[in-house]
């Protein structure tokens, strides 16, 4: 890779770089473990980066590339998620201009999501970017109907978790 | 819950403020399961190669004579072959990147089938050797017999020839079994984990 298009991947990657981050939360629980996985976005988009023609726009190609490398990211897979606060150093992500009950809701629902699946995760971080269905349906590669009847499935699960844990956001 | 809300608290996360480091040599490290399955092939055609040179000297070790000799290494240089055959087509799957710049759907497409491809590889190269294992095994283990009879081949007697093929397929069977209950046990997760993602993303629930 020359220096100039060097340059302009960590110029580019710096400017999305809430993507990798919400990435490793959504998927990975423990900080060491986020912290892995955004060693391995990283290492994958630095390698995937030669085949990006520009056809999309920069943070879709993000998306994808992150997407892929979490849910393939088979680590410390017995462990089960336990929907507990934890704090940990990624929290100091949020805004800090944020309220606190926003914050505090935040964090509840990251932890609930950490109870869903692979795919799911998927589809709700797709969702939460504010990503229309059909774009949701395209990154995934399935239908757009399919991806409207599994998000629709995947938020009225999410809603059972956070009904069932005794938390209304 | 209002979905509407956390999506502006989510949206309003940026990330913390220092920049990303890029530094190459702390990104080498992979958990992705392609690269995990070919580590541990690598490690085991390692061994592979081991027994294989092993197996070339098994003449001067157990002193098989003359008459055997030729016999031994020309069924020694088909193994050879094949291993070397084996060892290329792995050589080039390995070298091969996964590409993660490819839909959720397409990108576990290509990893599930190339996962079970070099799997397949991996029983198929096990599997073939099988034959050529025992004839050396045999010519090793008989050596004194088809010495002292001057002959090249073994006894070829009703008796012998229910004996050997009796015991060939039980050998057969014994390493297809295990070969079978080893790369399930030892990589058949990583298959199945893609597969359940495929799963989940298929259309046939509603």
């Amino acid at each position: 890779m020359s220096q100039n298009k060097e340059q302009l991947f960590i110029e580019l990657i710096n400017q999305n770089k809430g993507i990798i981050y919400k990435v490793s939360k959504l998927y990975m629980d423990t900080p060491e473990d986020r912290e892995d996985l955004m060693q391995e976005i990283k290492l994958r988009l630095w390698k995937s980066f030669e085949s990006f023609e520009g056809k999309s726009a920069f943070s879709t190609w993000m998306y994808r590339v992150a997407i892929n490398t979490a849910i393939t990211f088979f680590k410390n897979e017995k462990r089960q998620p336990e929907l507990v606060y934890v704090e940990n150093k990624l929290e100091s992500v949020l805004d800090p201009g944020k309220n606190e009950k926003a914050e505090e809701q935040l964090k509840f629902f990251y932890k609930a999501v950490s109870t869903l699946g692979p795919v799911e995760k998927a589809l709700v971080f797709y969702f939460m970017e504010g990503l229309p269905h059909r774009d949701i349906a395209r990154l995934l590669g399935i239908s757009e109907n399919n991806a409207r009847v599994k998000l629709s499935r995947t938020k009225e699960k999410l809603q059972e978790i956070i009904k069932h844990s005794h938390y209304e956001l | 819950m209002n979905f509407d809300e956390l999506q502006n608290a989510w949206q309003s996360e940026q990330g913390p403020q220092e920049e990303l480091s890029f530094e190459v040599s702390i990104l080498k490290k992979s958990s992705q399961p392609i690269d995990a399955i070919r580590k541990k092939m690598k490690h085991e055609f390692w061994f592979q190669l081991l027994a294989i040179i092993f197996i070339g000297f098994l003449p001067i070790l157990f002193d098989i004579r003359n008459n055997m000799m030729l016999l031994f290494y020309t069924n020694y240089i088909i193994m050879l072959l094949i291993t070397a055959y084996y060892f290329l087509r792995f050589g080039r799957l390995f070298k091969t990147m996964h590409n993660y710049n490819t839909t959720l759907k397409d990108g576990l497409m290509h990893l599930y089938f190339e996962i079970r491809l070099h799997l397949e590889m991996y029983k198929s190269f096990n599997f073939i050797l099988i034959p050529f294992v025992l004839f050396t095994t045999g010519i090793t283990i008989n050596r004194k017999d088809l010495s002292q009879k001057n002959i090249s081949v073994p006894a070829s007697d009703p008796e012998s020839i229910i004996k050997y093929s009796v015991l060939a397929l039980i050998v057969t069977l014994i390493v297809i079994v295990f070969t079978n209950q080893w790369i399930n046990s030892y990589y058949g997760k990583h298959v199945k984990k893609i597969k359940d993602l495929l799963d989940d993303l298929s259309e046939r629930d509603y």
